[in-house]
């Protein structure tokens, strides 16, 4: 938090969803800030609250039944939680951009790509010469024959393709950030790679922030500065790349970590947290991964782990745990 | 795109002809015909004249091809009721005031009832929504002909804004017009709203929402062009039974169209007024359809490249 000039800043957190049963706590207190030019992880299985994250910075949350119960979200020193659903449209697009994960539905099937990427210039106030400005827009996330493919449909282009299409879009405003939620997970992996390599070409050339969540500790390594982990809506551990990797100081990333598999290694069963996360409406008063930890002990269960340094000591590592200190 | 339209055209064709080879045995089976044309103490020679002299002694399949080669040219011969008339004419006298109704009932459907379902699924679980509920189980539930005498007895006798009945111009047929609507409202509010809803939850409705759509674009242009796949798939059907006229509703407020018509020349067994109404109708739903295969192929890019 000694950073002076984050351009994105999320404080304490909450979202709800109003379900039939009740209303439960997806996102539980979450904090993180995101610097200027930087690229953020935002680690986590299924269900750990990652994506409403994102969706609630967005302010895109399930209709009618999701919304931020409490927490602040500054951009650029300006909090968007109080604005009213006409100010935020303003700000998405403009100021804020997203990647979805799946390119296959994420565009629509009825219109060109070249009329889905001039909405969105002419959203951010682009005139005049629009069809030429979409495809240099094209060109630049790497689509080839981009006159040619201005004029497709979706569905005659390739999941790779659709993707680039879809972040062409998330960049036609310019924006200071731009959360990309799991956009390679839909592809394939020779894929995955190039798209990457896009991603880090986009933010050098226009320097913004990217947001990136994903399940895949590879990529985190491969693209980002500094990542979070979530577990059941909450931030378990943040920290650089390399501080994280090196001493991670949660159970739970420690068992993340353990879980990817290595080409260069042979194993006869790949390693597995026993277990799964637990569901939101059931989480008690103490850590919520204490019923998967392998260190768990009484004090665990029952009371809320203390937000401690991590083991690499360095300024930026915490972890929110009681055990930190017997991890080795 | 010119492919697929003929291929469509093509499909319509072939129906058309097996539709005319159900009318004509249809009413085939439906009784003699000299029952209805002679009396009853007519002479064996008498029958046989008449018999000869509109081709019924012939083999049935001369006399199909027969009435295929007159049908092509409008000709379904001369009407056995209504002396001195042929059936096209017939059918021609009546046709404008059916497709005034109709054309009067399916736009009311239609300007009332994709708006609603649209709303009702926007504003999901609202006072909205449960009005557009009200509406829908209402016209699903009310028969027509009582919807129309309730109708003309409050707007026509007690207020008097309409005339009752009877052919006339445009207050003649807003009762009549709203009493067929209703029903047709329903079913169309309804079909909207269940397609707009999946349609608000794909994943491409929230790309247009996070790149900054306005949300009235985010609802018409990208919900409801996709979601207009189903209520266009219903607008054949609507097309169909309210441009045909409806027998009921004809009936209660008296006024003279193609629907009324088919059941006098049933009765009356008045085999080419009937064919040819028949004929007619199904000639307006394969139109009716084939328009629905043309907005298919301009709503979605998919079905025009297959």
């Amino acid at each position: 938090m000694t950073q002076t000039d984050p351009i994105l800043r999320v404080e304490n957190l909450r979202t709800e969803l109003a379900l039939s049963s009740g209303a439960i706590e997806v996102v539980r207190g979450v904090s993180f800030s995101v610097n200027k030019g930087e690229t953020l992880g935002i680690v986590g299985e299924s269900g750990s609250g990652k994506s409403m994250t994102a969706l609630s910075i967005m302010r895109v949350l399930p209709r009618p039944i999701g919304r931020i119960a409490s927490g602040s979200i500054h951009l650029n020193g300006r909090d968007l939680v109080p604005l009213s659903e006409t100010e935020m449209t303003r700000i998405r697009g403009r100021e804020i951009g997203m990647i979805l994960q799946d390119p296959h539905t994420s565009l629509n099937p009825v219109y060109t790509v070249g009329n889905q990427v001039i909405e969105a210039l002419q959203i951010n106030q682009q005139r005049g010469g629009l069809l030429q400005k979409a495809i240099d827009l094209l060109k630049k996330v790497n689509v080839a024959d981009a006159e040619r493919r201005v004029h497709a449909f979706p569905h005659q282009m390739s999941g790779g393709m659709k993707q680039r299409v879809v972040g062409a879009i998330s960049i036609a405003g310019a924006p200071k950030v731009i959360i990309a939620d799991e956009p390679t997970t839909a592809l394939d992996v020779t894929i995955q790679l190039q798209y990457l390599e896009l991603l880090e070409q986009i933010q050098q050339e226009t320097g913004t922030a990217i947001v990136f969540i994903t399940h895949d500790l590879g990529i985190v390594a491969r693209l980002c500065h500094r990542l979070v982990v979530m577990y059941a809506g909450r931030i378990v551990e943040e920290g650089t790349v390399d501080d994280v990797f090196d001493a991670p100081s949660h159970p739970y990333t420690v068992a993340l970590l353990h879980s990817v598999p290595h080409v260069d290694r042979k194993v006869d069963r790949l390693y597995a947290i026993e277990g799964n996360p637990p569901a939101l409406h059931e989480i008690g008063q103490g850590c919520s991964f204490a019923p998967r930890c392998p260190l768990a002990d009484e004090r665990c269960r029952t009371v809320a782990p203390p937000t401690v340094a991590g083991r690499s000591k360095a300024p930026d590592h915490f972890a929110a745990c009681w055990k930190s200190g017997e991890l080795a | 795109m010119l492919t697929f339209l003929l291929k469509r055209t093509l499909y319509a064709l072939i129906s058309l002809l097996v539709i005319t080879l159900i009318v004509f045995s249809l009413s085939h089976l439906s009784g003699n015909p000299l029952d209805a044309l002679l009396p009853d103490d007519a002479t064996p020679a008498q029958i046989e004249q008449v018999t000869r002299h509109l081709g019924l002694d012939r083999p049935i399949w001369v006399q199909y091809l027969t009435f295929l080669q007159n049908a092509a040219v409008g000709d379904f011969g001369d009407s056995l009721k209504w002396k001195g008339q042929t059936a096209a004419e017939v059918v021609w006298q009546r046709l404008p005031a059916t497709l005034q109704l109709g054309g009067l009932a399916l736009l009311i459907s239609i300007v009332v009832a994709l708006p609603l379902g649209v709303m009702a699924a926007v504003y999901k679980n609202t006072a909205l929504d449960a009005v557009a509920t009200v509406i829908a189980l209402l016209g699903q539930s009310l028969p027509a002909f009582w919807l129309g005498l309730v109708l003309m007895w409050i707007f026509a006798v007690i207020l008097g804004w309409f005339p009752t009945s009877g052919y006339g111009g445009l207050s003649h047929m807003i009762l009549p017009a709203i009493a067929m609507a209703w029903f047709q409202v329903a079913a169309l509010t309804r079909l909207t709203r269940s397609a707009m809803l999946e349609v608000l939850d794909a994943e491409y409705i929230k790309l247009a929402r996070v790149k900054g759509v306005r949300e009235r674009s985010v609802i018409w242009k990208h919900a409801f062009r996709n979601a207009a796949i189903v209520p266009v798939t219903y607008f054949g059907v609507l097309a169909g039974s309210l441009l045909t006229g409806s027998v009921v509703i004809e009936t209660v407020f008296n006024w003279p169209g193609t629907g009324w018509l088919a059941i006098t020349a049933i009765q009356g067994r008045d085999f080419p007024v009937v064919q040819t109404v028949v004929l007619f109708f199904a000639l307006l739903f394969l139109l009716a359809n084939l328009i629905v295969d043309i907005l298919y192929a301009l709503i979605d890019p998919r079905i025009r490249n297959t």
